[in-house]
């Protein structure tokens, strides 16, 4: 299985893993999930489709990252997962 | 104005985000030495979408971009050309790879509907660049040159000192190189970010070549690179009187007057205008004050 990895548990930074999958899914673990998990989701699926790898599941530890650091750590992972 | 210019580790999101409250006239995003190699991706794409993103104020956006002999030139201007940069900031600069990033630039630009054109900031960090530095200055999109005196030094075999004998000469060079060209003079960072007494020794004898700013290494040194390269109040003062006589002495039909005994000519009212000017940008002073 291909995997990717980006990204550190810094604060304001973000950790990816992009796993080649026939089922993606998509995990967020965030210090802030309470009051912008539907900002991360859709920062990680607008990069997901930047990426154009629809197969892959994105598992991300966030530590209060904006979203062009979600972003750029999943569209990272992703060219990391498939290169 | 190009007063300080602050690096910027280009894969460090807290940094990053806090880049234009630091108050450099500019940043540099550094995609080169501060970045490990096997993070230069992460790097490059983090800094394209902080640029993609952001809202455009005052602050110049840079980017340091890798040697243009490295594999990563082509991927790094891909990334980051776009409305929102002003200028990148060329390591290891020559004559040949300034034309071939020209080229590069205005086919990105023509492509991606880019209507200012990107500039550029060479580095002279070699004995090589400085014996070229006057075809370098020369050269389309230029707006100044920054002195990398730890390559330089390097490259020379010499020992960098607090008080900069060594790098004398390529200030001079450098300096004079940029007024001949009309294009800024960027001194290099000052290392030691905690001695900041040496730091402001530094700054201001590199006003005192020539030179228009100096790159920071730490957010700590940029008020004081503002301070420096800023006219002082005196010196608005002085040059307010010297116009002001210059004006009644132009009514008198004088061509050259004397003011607290010292002769004024056209060179002294020219300086005298050129201060107000920076000092107005500066936020020094203004018209009505």
């Amino acid at each position: 299985m291909k995997k990717g990895i980006a990204g550190s548990l810094s604060s304001c930074d973000c950790y990816c893993v992009a796993t080649e999958s026939n089922h993606p899914t998509i995990q967020i673990d965030s210090v802030v999930d309470a009051f912008f998990h539907e900002q991360i989701l859709q920062a990680i699926t607008q990069a997901i489709q930047e990426s154009n790898h629809l197969n892959v599941d994105i598992h991300l530890i966030d530590k209060g990252a904006f979203d062009y650091t979600i972003q750029a750590r999943v569209l990272c992972a992703i060219a990391r997962c498939f290169e | 104005m190009r007063r300080s210019l602050l690096f910027i580790p280009g894969n460090n999101p807290a940094v990053l985000n806090n880049s234009d409250v630091f108050l450099a006239d500019g940043v540099i995003f550094d995609l080169e030495d501060a970045v490990s190699v096997d993070e230069k991706d992460a790097a490059r794409l983090l800094v394209a979408k902080y640029l993609a993103g952001i809202k455009k104020g005052k602050t110049e956006l840079l980017v340091r971009i890798n040697a243009c002999d490295s594999t990563y030139l082509e991927s790094d201007l891909a990334a980051i050309v776009m409305p929102s940069l002003d200028t990148i900031v060329v390591p290891k600069a020559s004559v040949k790879e300034l034309k071939k990033l020209d080229k590069l630039l205005q086919v990105l630009e023509t492509i991606r509907g880019i209507k200012k054109p990107i500039g550029l900031l060479p580095i002279i960090e070699s004995p090589q660049a400085l014996l070229e530095v006057v075809p370098i200055s020369k050269q389309n999109r230029v707006v100044g040159l920054l002195f990398g005196a730890e390559d330089y030094t390097a490259s020379m075999e010499i020992n960098r000192t607090k008080n900069g004998f060594e790098i004398l000469y390529p200030r001079n060079v450098i300096a004079v190189a940029c007024k001949a060209a009309f294009i800024d003079a960027i001194d290099t960072p000052f290392t030691d970010t905690l001695d900041v007494d040496a730091l402001k020794v530094d700054a201001q004898l590199a006003k005192s070549l020539g030179f228009v700013g100096k790159a920071c290494i730490h957010p700590s040194q940029v008020e004081v690179m503002n301070e420096v390269f800023s006219p002082t109040l005196q010196e608005v003062f002085q040059a307010r009187r010297i116009i002001q006589a210059f004006e009644e002495a132009k009514t008198a039909k004088l061509g050259v007057f004397s003011l607290d005994g010292k002769m004024i000519d056209e060179p002294v009212v020219k300086r005298a205008r050129t201060l107000l000017s920076k000092a107005k940008q500066a936020g020094v002073w203004r018209e009505e004050s």
